[in-house]
Parts: structure tokens; sequence; C-alpha cells
């Protein structure tokens, strides 16, 4: 009888803790679902609009489906708003800027980080912490002196200062790289050194083909900066003809300030490719942050 | 026994050539890095110290904008008062909502994959557009938002346009868009804390609470400090969401640091005056930033 009567709120306990489980469980998964929501309907609510005509982006009570949705909004935004804006040009732009920053940035980094990983040579250790000390700086504290520089190089206003810059090194590729490469097994460079191949031999026969996962975290990353960037061709360059998307979207705004579905529809065509660029590639994204987390640890 | 002099010439040359390869190896980096980033750095500070609008000559003039900015600037304080704010409303926000949603991330949930996707999208975003689809979003009339406050009976507000709420907006979506990326990396460091840990605790008899205060907490301490420190620097250099979505208004309820600093640099060709405005980010930046280091690295010592 005493052990019935102490087994029973015993069971009663585990049923209670099974039941509050189930419930935490619950609230987990509404919580989870709420913050998944917001975070993509902002972008669904984008896209209603800018394939929706015009005169339902305004109403009260909203209709999402609304008869006659259509491209029409991108064809006005790319045809009609020509004189003033060309996205099909800032789409150019874009893409070449982003080719060569991405080209530069994996040779330069890629090189850098292979003799910060692998070689021995005077100084290596303080340079490498030198690098690792200019992450910290942003891109307001050298703003000022950079367009000094690109007048007095001459660059101000071409597309020089769209390229050249961002195509040399970057201190957190190369740092990110070299992480990489310390964990390939020397063993491979000792046996190509030797059977007489030379460093640069080693570099690009040997590292750079078992990088590929590395590289294309860094390409990635670098391809996004440099296509979602604002401050830099905002100060940079003045003329239309050189602008990229963001700057031309800014601009874009302003004239049309009142045309939401024209601009959700010029909104729409600058995301899309970075979202495409992102469900290809997601990966390499998480694969990224993972690393540069290590920065922290 | 000896070696004869012209071997060990070449041995030397050898050595000389090996260490100028490795040279050769980071060259074209270190080029970039000592023209865009070590030479501005140094040059900044020559600029801050002088008079300089452009298209005469600069002329030092010693100490005397940092001076000016302190003394006799209200602007300056206002911008600064302004961007502090935001550091304060943004960093805790965004901290506890990528906490939350990493620990989330870290339970075995099915469709979490999803959410780690949904999360990432505004990350991926560039701030111009999603700036721009908010303040459509937070458009007083027909802005979503608004709608489903409406729907709710609650009134519609006036969210970019009402000095008390405009700043609160901008730093919402400050924390939306990097919430995701955040959530990553405390998501990573979770993942690599031992589960041995936490059947340890639960022979001890901790509770959930216990576990997540007194293991998972230490055991991503270095995470969260990183994520911190990150989002201050960031939050400080505040400066997309203002120009595109407030201008800087109503009033100068979001007139942030580089906001005017972009104004007196950009606009008004200040160069000197706005490279004494950036060396002071800069400063406080970095002082932040060893301050919470040095902070965490004392707590961390007493908690064990």
């Amino acid at each position: 009888m005493a052990l019935m009567r102490s087994a029973q709120p015993a069971a009663r306990t585990r049923h209670a803790q099974r039941l509050g489980r189930a419930l935490s469980r619950a609230l987990l998964y509404i919580f989870v679902f709420c913050v998944a929501l917001t975070s993509l309907v902002p972008f669904l609510w984008m896209l209603d609009t800018a394939f929706k005509p015009g005169r339902y982006s305004m109403v009260y009570p909203p209709v999402i489906f609304p008869p006659g949705m259509g491209l029409q909004n991108f064809r006005e935004v790319l045809t009609q708003t020509a004189q003033k804006t060309n996205f099909l040009l800032y789409f150019r732009n874009t893409i070449w800027y982003s080719f060569w920053v991405v080209l530069g940035q994996l040779v330069t980094c890629s090189l850098a980080g292979y003799a910060f990983a692998r070689l021995e040579f005077p100084g290596r250790d303080r340079i490498f912490y030198l690098y690792l000390g200019t992450m910290m700086l942003s891109i307001w504290v050298t703003i000022v002196p950079l367009f000094i520089e690109m007048h007095t190089f001459g660059w101000y206003n071409t597309m020089w200062c769209m390229t050249v810059p961002g195509m040399f090194g970057s201190a957190f590729g190369t740092f990110m790289l070299r992480q990489f490469f310390m964990t390939l097994p020397r063993e491979l460079d000792d046996a190509a050194l030797i059977d007489g191949a030379n460093r640069l031999q080693i570099y690009y026969r040997i590292v750079l083909p078992l990088s590929k996962s590395a590289l294309s975290v860094l390409a990635v990353f670098t391809l996004l900066s440099v296509w979602n960037d604002f401050v830099w061709p905002l100060i940079m360059i003045p003329d239309p003809r050189l602008w990229t998307l963001t700057r031309g979207l800014q601009q874009f705004v302003g004239v049309y300030y009142t045309r939401w579905e024209l601009i959700m529809a010029a909104s729409t065509m600058a995301v899309v490719p970075i979202f495409v660029v992102f469900f290809l590639a997601q990966r390499y994204f998480v694969e990224g942050i993972a690393l540069t987390g290590l920065a922290g640890r | 026994m000896t070696r004869k002099p012209g071997q060990r010439q070449t041995g030397l040359r050898r050595t000389l050539s090996r260490t100028w390869t490795c040279y050769l190896f980071i060259a074209p980096n270190m080029l970039g890095i000592l023209v865009f980033l070590a030479y501005p750095i140094v040059y900044s500070f020559y600029v801050s110290l002088t008079r300089w609008d452009f298209v005469s000559p600069p002329r030092f003039v010693g100490l005397d904008n940092y001076v000016r900015l302190f003394t006799a600037d209200r602007l300056f304080w206002v911008s600064m008062r302004v961007t502090v704010t935001y550091v304060l409303m943004y960093v805790p926000a965004v901290l506890v909502a990528a906490l939350i949603l990493a620990l989330a991330m870290n339970q075995k949930l099915r469709g979490i994959k999803f959410v780690r996707t949904a999360v990432f999208v505004p990350v991926v975003t560039s701030m111009v557009a999603v700036a721009i689809v908010w303040v459509w979003l937070l458009s007083k009339d027909f802005g979503l938002i608004n709608i489903v406050l409406r729907a709710v009976g609650l009134p519609g507000v006036g969210w970019l346009t009402n000095q008390k709420t405009a700043l609160p907006a901008i730093a919402a979506v400050g924390v939306w868009k990097s919430m995701g990326y955040n959530a990553i990396i405390l998501f990573a460091a979770l993942q690599s804390v031992p589960r041995l840990l936490y059947e340890a605790a639960e022979i001890d008899g901790a509770n959930s609470w216990h576990k997540f205060w007194n293991v998972t907490i230490p055991m991503i301490a270095p995470a969260i400090v990183f994520v911190t420190v990150t989002s201050v620097i960031g939050a400080f250099q505040v400066f997309d969401q203002a120009f595109i979505m407030t201008g800087g208004g109503p009033g100068d309820a979001t007139y942030v640091y580089n906001f005017y600093f972009f104004r007196q640099a950009f606009g008004q060709l200040k160069m000197g005056y706005a490279s004494a405005m950036s060396y002071i980010l800069f400063l406080i930046m970095f002082a932040s930033a060893i301050v919470q280091l040095r902070l965490t690295r004392e707590a961390a010592a007493a908690a064990f």
C-alpha cells in the first residue's frame, strides 16, 4: 500500500514532465516558425508589390492577389525609365566589378595565405599579426584619405577605383585561406619538393586543387561584399554610367518615391541574383561563417 | 673538410633567393594593404591636423579640428548621442535574439534547416535593398506593419516620421538583418560544447536553467564576446539605414555619427575636420573592443 502511494505521485510528476517537455517543444516550434516568417515576409511583400498593378499597392484593406498581376512593373523599370536609370547597365557594371575583385582576391589571398601557412621567412609572424590588426579597421576610417588617393591616382569616377583597390588582398581572405591551408598535410609538400617541384608549382599544382571549397567560400563572400557595397560607389563614382545596382537602386527611390510598385520591382531585380547565388552556394556561407567565427575563439 | 668558398656562396645565394620567393608570394597582397590601408590610416591622421577644402592646399592647424569638435560643435554631440543610443538599442537586442535563435537551432527540430536558410536571407541581401523594402513596410498608410496593427485594432504609427519611433525602427531593421549571421556563429559554438558536461551536470541534479547558466553560457562565452565586439563595432558605423530610410530625420532623431561625417567630408569637402571625426570614431571602436575583451577575461577568470 505504502509503495503504491509513493509510486503514484512519481508517475504523475513524470507525466507532468513529459507534458511540459511537449509544451516547451511546441512553444519552440512556434517561436522558430515566427522567426522564419519574420525573415521572409518582407521579401514576399516586396515580390507581391512588384507583381501587382500599381493601383493595388495603395489600397486598404490590401489585396494580395489582384487581377492583372504580371511583369508590367519590371518592363516599366527596364524601358520607360531608361533616360534616368538603366538597370541593365548597373547589372553589367556590378558583374564586371565583382568578376575582377573576386579574381584578384582569390589570387592574392591564396598566394599570401600559402606563404603564411607553409613558408619560413624572417618576420613572417610579425607581418601576419599586422595583417590581423588591419581587420579592426573599417572603411569609415580610411575613406577620406582613399578619396584623396583616388583623385591623386586619377581613378576617381572611373572603373579603376571600383576594381583595383578591391583586388589586392584582404586580411580576412588571407587569414581564412591560411587557416585552411594549415589543415592540409605537410607531407604532400615535402614529397613534391623531393620530386623537384618548386614552391610555386606546389602552390598551384597541389595546394590550390585541394582547396576548392575554401576558395569557393572566399569567392562567395567577396562577391557578396562587392555586390552589396553601397558606401564606396556612393562616394567614388558620381557618373551614372559607372553605377552599381545598389547605387542605382538608391537613386531610383529618390526619383520614383511614390511609385512603390516600381521601386519594389527594381529592388527585386537587385536582390534576386544574390538569392540565386545564396541558394546554390548555401553550404559555403555556413562554412565561411564557421571559419570566421573561429577568429573569436 | 673545409668548404670551398664558391660552394658557400651558392648556398647563401640559394637561401637568399628562397627568402625572396617567400616575399614574392605575399607581395601583391602586401602592396594592397600598404597602399589602400596602412598608408591611408597614417595619412588620415595628418589630414586631421589640417584645414583642407580640397581646392586650396591643406593648411596645418594642429589639434584645432579636435578642439572645435569637442567644444564648439553641437551636431557632433547630437550625432554622438544618437549613435550611442543606437548601439545601446541594437547590441543587446541582436545578442538576445541571436542567442535564442541559436539555442532553438541547436534543438533537433524537424525543419530547422529551413529556418536556418530563412534567417540567412536578410543577411545576404544588401542593406540598401533591405532599407528600401522596410521603408515600404513601415510606411504610414499602406505599409504592411500598420496594416497588421490596424487589423488587430491598434492605431497605425508613422514609424519613420515620428521622432520617438524612427531610431528604434532603424535599429530593429539592423537587428532583423544581422540576427541570422550572429545566430550561426553562436550555433557553431553551441555545437562544440561537449555532451559530457551536460550529462555530468544532470547527475549533479541540475535542471535546464542551471545547465544553461552554468554550462552553456561559460562554454560559449568566447563566441558571445566575439558577437558582442563585432556588433558594437558594426553598430557604431551605422549609416545605410539612416541615409536611405530617414535621411537623418525627423528632426535629428536618426542623425547618426557617420551621417554627419559623410556630410562634412563629401558634402562640404572639409577633409581635415572629417578626418578628425573618423579618427575619433576609430578610437571609440578600438577602446570599446579592448574594454569588452578585458572585462570578459576578468569574468572568465572569476568563473573558473
